[in-house]
């Protein structure tokens, strides 16, 4: 009796460590194919990935927020006007799902900054009116969430790099913000391997071109 | 030891799978492959994306029955039940291309939307307020729309042989019953609101909806602003006066101010004037709008306007052969207080109350003429999304009017009368298929003063004649009471009436558009008298009647941002009437045969500015010569106009700022609307006369604005 105890037992623990190893294993995986991903295709691929893992692991944000990042990276990539907003629909679907799961996560409102520029350039003479105002509201929310998520301050800093002076942007004015990234980027450790940790890299890269 | 024995067994089953594999081809309805679909086992992670050739092959551990998924961006999620026992090669997944907006058949039969929400619409707002030669005014820009007619000398509009106050104009679904500033005799007015407090707007040549009435050609309904983005402020200088604006944003509420003061003393100075002014023309004008977000639907506008406007010339009255000092006075308040909300997931509700209060004062050297136009109305809407692909919308709306007119000459006259309007509608639309749609409505209106009850028709339908082509058509029958000027006298009038028909053919594919629309507009019961402003009831009666047809034509590129962007719109229009104290049927003096309009943008990036230019263009129009003995027989010139419109964004003292320049006419076309004639015959037998022409020949407007 013991011994069908045991094994009751240790086929259970067996089977969740299994499950969760999966996911583990999975999210790496995808996390490994997205972090070597060069094309549309590729990114597609990637979004695709994270989608499906997000269907099984409902409890999660991080696949949707993997899934959403890839579908935003997709949406810069093309070319075509027409299907941007096609991929910013589907990627504000993940990601209002994510926020479903984890409603008070800075990183998800960093990532909703990263999505409105996106927006804009399909119709910047429209748009930017419409979601500067929200792009700075969604930063200001992550920042206030988690001070210490680097990822808020870059996006603030490309997002005045690349506005032109004639409308308060430019290199000056984004200098402090990529500093601040920087000094919270070296510091940053990211909750687990499978938690955000991008940024750092292009952060130093823009810098250079201050 | 049984029991361990199963569960030995069931542990073995779990891990003894095979791994089956299944691959295959994802392809449209049309038999070409579709790249970045995600095929996947529900419920598993096992799954993959379609390459390049549509073609996915993946390996997946489950068995027995599964169900297999198929989604991409763009088409319809496809699920299909496999036996998962075996591999499964040669799959053929066939995905079926979700009906986006932009595909969808639409039913816009004699209706042009600027919007910034729907992607199927031709304009954008900022189309409205950035068009040269429409000096910012919503009705400038309208004007320059196929169906619109140029009428130098009214700066209203004039829409398919119709008179100006044929066309009715609606701020977020409520009357707005005098949107133009006061009028000095042949001289051009504009309208009231700034086009930048509208984020939605439709024009309408006819065929409308059976929410609206008492248009008998034409509607234009403006959707206000929702909450301000954000607490800013603005100042702007112009060359002929100043603006101020401060809104302020809460979570749910925003609240914004404007106030403005306009003196054209400055530009009447420079710019040669036809006019000798007494007083120039001044403007005061205040706004306020205050938002409330209700839920995440609902929404309560709020928006209130005061505006005064004053002027005063010597008008070179030639019929009557004498100079007459004009001046005038008008004060204008208009409000109104809208509620929507979806009430659950079938039923949304629409409702709101408008009052309007106009006082304008008119002096004729020492003749005086007070008029004073008072409005209040009342509205309440319900739409029903309970039926899959179909709305249906219901209201009914009660319209209180007072009009008071006294006047001072050789003697005091008091004309005035109230008319109550009561209407109720319904209208349904219905999707019958993806490429056909279907609209009717009904519409019956009860008027107090003249005791008339009508019910009237409303049809139209859509349908999808390519993947980039539609088919539209519009039927309605519209009444609209008698004017002001003639029920003051009388109340023995019938509304006057008008059919319309419209079949319209659009294409749209990526960024171009081609709209022909092809009309037919039958009006009866126009109001004749025999001598203007006679005060028998007995002069005026129904017997008038017209026609209007024509074909226009509207074609726009709308590149990418940073390219060229332009519109040419063409109009043909063959429009008679008897109405007023016309003897004979003939082309009225407002209407030109050709209308053509070149609007051109541009957004140049490197240099921060924005260009526009436009060219318009109409054919002469007529116009009465009494030395000769066919009526309405004269034909002015032909009008021509090049407008250019210069906006510079940059940074002044630490301050976000805009600067714009507007060049109207800049090559100093000498355009005539027509002709005064003397009412009595020189010593020679001859009528002689003078032309209409416009306020100044050129007009240079310069606007500096800041952001704070």
């Amino acid at each position: 009796m013991k011994t069908l105890l045991t094994l009751i037992f240790s086929l259970v623990v067996l089977t969740a460590a299994a499950q969760g190893k999966n996911y583990e294993t999975a999210m790496t995986a995808a996390l490994e194919k997205m972090k070597s991903s060069e094309t549309v295709a590729n990114f597609q691929e990637a979004a695709n990935t994270f989608e499906r893992i997000s269907m099984t692991e409902t409890k999660e944000w991080l696949p949707l927020y993997y899934a959403s990042y890839s579908m935003i990276v997709v949406s810069y990539f093309d070319q075509d006007v027409n299907k941007k907003d096609a991929y910013l629909d589907k990627a504000q679907q993940f990601l209002d799902k994510a926020l479903k799961i984890a409603p008070d996560e800075s990183e998800l409102y960093s990532l909703q900054a990263f999505l409105y520029p996106s927006r804009i350039t399909v119709d910047p003479m429209t748009r930017g009116m419409e979601y500067m105002p929200k792009m700075n509201a969604v930063l200001d929310k992550a920042i206030a969430l988690n001070p210490e998520n680097p990822r808020s301050y870059y996006l603030r800093a490309i997002t005045l790099f690349n506005m032109p002076e004639q409308f308060g942007g430019g290199a000056e004015v984004a200098r402090p913000h990529f500093e601040t990234a920087k000094e919270k980027f070296d510091k940053f450790e990211p909750e687990s391997p499978l938690h955000p940790n991008w940024g750092k890299e292009i952060n130093e890269m823009e810098m250079k071109k201050l | 030891m049984k029991t361990r024995l199963i569960i030995l067994f069931q542990f073995l089953i779990l891990f003894a799978h095979a791994q089956v594999e299944i691959s295959g081809v994802v392809q449209s309805e049309t038999g070409s492959p579709i790249t970045g679909v995600n095929i996947f086992i529900q419920g598993t992670y096992d799954g993959t994306t379609s390459d390049s050739l549509g073609v996915f092959s993946f390996k997946t551990e489950t068995s027995g029955e599964q169900t297999l998924v198929a989604s991409c961006v763009g088409f319809e999620t496809y699920g299909e039940q496999l036996n998962l026992t075996n591999n499964i090669t040669d799959l053929k997944i066939v995905l079926i291309e979700e009906i986006s907006e932009l595909d969808e058949v639409i039913i816009n039969a004699g209706t042009f939307e600027a919007s910034d929400k729907k992607k199927s619409v031709v304009l954008k707002p900022l189309d409205v307020a950035l068009t040269a030669g429409a000096n910012g005014d919503i009705f400038g820009a309208f004007g320059k729309l196929p169906g619109s007619h140029t009428v130098g000398e009214e700066g209203r509009l004039f829409v398919r042989g119709g008179e100006s106050y044929e066309t009715k104009t609606f701020m977020d679904g409520m009357l707005v019953n005098t949107p133009y500033y006061s009028k000095m005799p042949d001289l051009p007015t504009r309208g009231r609101f700034s086009p930048i407090l509208f984020n939605g707007s439709v024009f309408s040549t006819g065929g409308y909806s059976a929410e609206y009435g008492q248009a008998l050609s034409s509607i234009v309904a403006l959707n206000t602003v929702a909450l301000e983005p954000e607490t800013k402020s603005s100042i702007s200088v112009l060359s002929v006066g100043l603006q101020g604006s401060h809104a302020k944003r809460w979570e749910n509420t925003s609240l914004s101010i404007s106030g403005e003061y306009l003196n054209t003393a400055l530009t009447n100075k420079i710019f040669k004037q036809n006019v000798e002014w007494l007083k120039v023309p001044v403007i005061v004008g205040s706004t306020m709008l205050f938002r409330q977000k209700t839920s995440e639907t609902g929404m309560i506008k709020s928006f209130a306007s005061f505006n005064y406007d004053t002027s005063s010339l010597l008008y070179d009255n030639f019929e009557q052969s004498a100079f007459q000092e004009i001046s005038l006075g008008n004060k204008n308040l208009y409000s109104n207080t809208t509620y929507n909300e979806m009430l659950n997931d079938d039923w949304m509700i629409q409702t709101g109350v408008a009052a309007n209060i106009d006082r304008e004062n008119m002096d004729i050297d020492s003749d005086n003429i007070a008029t004073s136009r008072n409005s209040s109305q009342l509205k309440l809407t319900l739409s029903n999304y309970s039926v899959k692909d179909v709305t249906t919308t219901f209201g009914a709306e009660a319209l209180i009017y007072k009009y008071d007119q006294d006047i001072k000459m050789n003697g005091s006259f008091n004309l005035s009368f109230s008319n109550n309007l009561f209407a109720g509608f319904a209208e349904s639309e219905w999707k019958v298929t993806k490429n056909f749609a279907l609209k009717a409505g009904l519409r019956t209106e009860y008027n107090s003063l003249i005791k008339e009850l009508n019910v009237t028709p409303r049809l139209s339908a859509a349908v999808k004649t390519g993947k980039s082509s539609q088919l539209s058509a519009a039927y309605g029958k519209f009444f609209q009471n008698p004017n002001d000027d003639y029920l003051k006298f009388t109340d023995e009038l019938a509304p006057e009436t008008s059919t319309h028909s419209i079949l319209t053919w659009q294409y749209k594919k990526d960024s171009r558009t081609l709209r022909i629309e092809a009309y037919n507009k039958n009006y009866s019961d126009l109001v004749k008298f025999d001598e203007e402003f006679s005060v028998e009831p007995g002069n005026y009666n129904n017997s008038g009647s017209g026609y209007s047809r024509g074909i226009d034509i509207f074609w726009r590129d709308q590149k990418q941002f940073g390219k060229a962007d332009y519109w040419i719109s063409y109009s043909w229009i063959d429009s008679k009437r008897n109405y007023r104290d016309y003897p004979v049927k003939v082309t009225p003096h407002y209407v030109s045969k050709h209308n053509l309009s070149v609007v051109y943008k541009q957004y140049f990036t490197k240099i921060n500015s924005f260009i526009s230019g436009s060219y318009t263009f109409a054919s002469g129009r007529p116009y009465n010569n009494p030395n000769t003995p066919e009526f309405m027989a004269g034909k002015t010139k032909t009008y021509n106009d090049l407008s250019f419109g210069f906006t510079h964004l940059f940074y002044l003292f630490n301050t976000q700022t805009v600067a714009h320049v507007i060049v109207n006419n800049a090559l100093g076309f000498n355009n005539v609307f027509g002709y005064n004639y003397a009412q009595t015959p020189d010593n020679n037998g001859v009528y002689q006369s003078q032309p209409i022409v416009p306020g100044q020949k050129r007009l240079i407007v310069f606007l500096l604005s800041f952001q704070l």
